[in-house]
């Protein structure tokens, strides 16, 4: 769902780099150099942020859309 | 045949030492304990008071146990040697951590920063660690406890991320590594490694001492 908190292999925390460097690869910047800048050394951990895929993100618009509803039939009524 | 230490680097989560003249076994046995029985903070048990998320108890439960906590080492004590006798502890063996999030308007990102402790010192090491995305109208609310534990019991007990022993570049030179995930700093994990050591080894001592070989036979 969310990027686990922790690097699978070593245990380093990574879950608190991550929108920083979803937001640097968004904007152009080779990926390799992101994780360098970060600290990320082993490629255990890089691997945690290269490869990740945050499904939470595909489940949570039905629920802002479910949300817009209810308040939409409640300005109905 | 004199032992010396040098610290060739230290930042806040990794040390480098050099050894010359240090058995390799008794540095293996520094980097071993120093994993697996070096006491930190995690949490432990949870209590979901609500949770409209999308992820489930348990997930959030898991993700709030990885989280590492800074962690004071003389204040607090492990559950088992606690003299409180009750179940959820006593403040010298349990730090609470609370969380109240709705998300209103817009979708929300909750992070450790959103956690509030009742002790100044025992806090994530990190304030921006993903908890949980909440949608408009979505709910958390739990009362977290921590605990004192070591990384036998589970991963997140552990202080280490990656501890190495290996060859120097001179003969009888041996350098010995360690990463923390910053609950401790690698000099508080090394001399609390030491001191479990001598702990270790003083109670085998005695127990040997005590021993009555003319029975035995």
């Amino acid at each position: 769902m969310l990027i686990p908190v922790r690097c699978f292999t070593c245990g380093t925390l990574i879950a608190d780099k991550y929108t920083d460097y979803k937001e640097r690869v968004k904007s152009g910047e080779q990926e390799s150099q992101v994780l360098d800048s970060l600290g990320i050394k082993r490629y255990c951990c890089r691997r945690m942020l290269i490869s990740g895929v945050e499904t939470i993100y595909q489940v949570i618009p039905y629920y802002e859309v479910l949300r817009r509803r209810l308040t939409e039939m409640q300005s109905d009524s | 045949m004199n032992l010396s230490i040098n610290v060739l680097q230290e930042t806040d989560e990794k040390i480098v030492l050099q050894f010359t003249n240090m058995p390799r076994q008794y540095l293996n046995a520094i980097r071993r304990i120093s994993i697996s029985e070096v006491p930190t903070l995690a949490i432990d048990d949870v209590v979901i008071l609500e949770n409209s998320s999308v992820m489930h108890d348990e997930a959030i439960a898991h993700r709030l146990g990885l989280i590492p906590l800074r962690t004071e080492l003389n204040k607090f004590v492990l559950p088992q040697h606690c003299d409180c006798n009750n179940t959820l502890g006593c403040s010298k063996c349990r730090v609470l951590l609370i969380l109240d999030s709705e998300s209103t308007e817009k979708t929300r990102i909750v992070t450790s920063g959103d956690l509030v402790s009742e002790d100044e010192f025992v806090k994530p090491v990190s304030m921006n660690i993903p908890i949980i995305t909440l949608a408009p109208g979505q709910k958390l609310k739990f009362e977290a406890y921590a605990r004192l534990g070591t990384g036998k019991d589970h991963a997140k007990w552990q202080p280490t991320t990656a501890a190495i022993v290996k060859d120097g570049n001179d003969a009888n030179e041996s350098i010995l590594i360690i990463e923390t995930t910053g609950s401790l700093t690698p000099e508080e994990i090394l001399k609390s490694a030491v001191n479990i050591i001598n702990t270790k080894l003083t109670t085998l001592g005695d127990v040997v001492k005590n021993l009555d070989f003319q029975s035995a036979i």
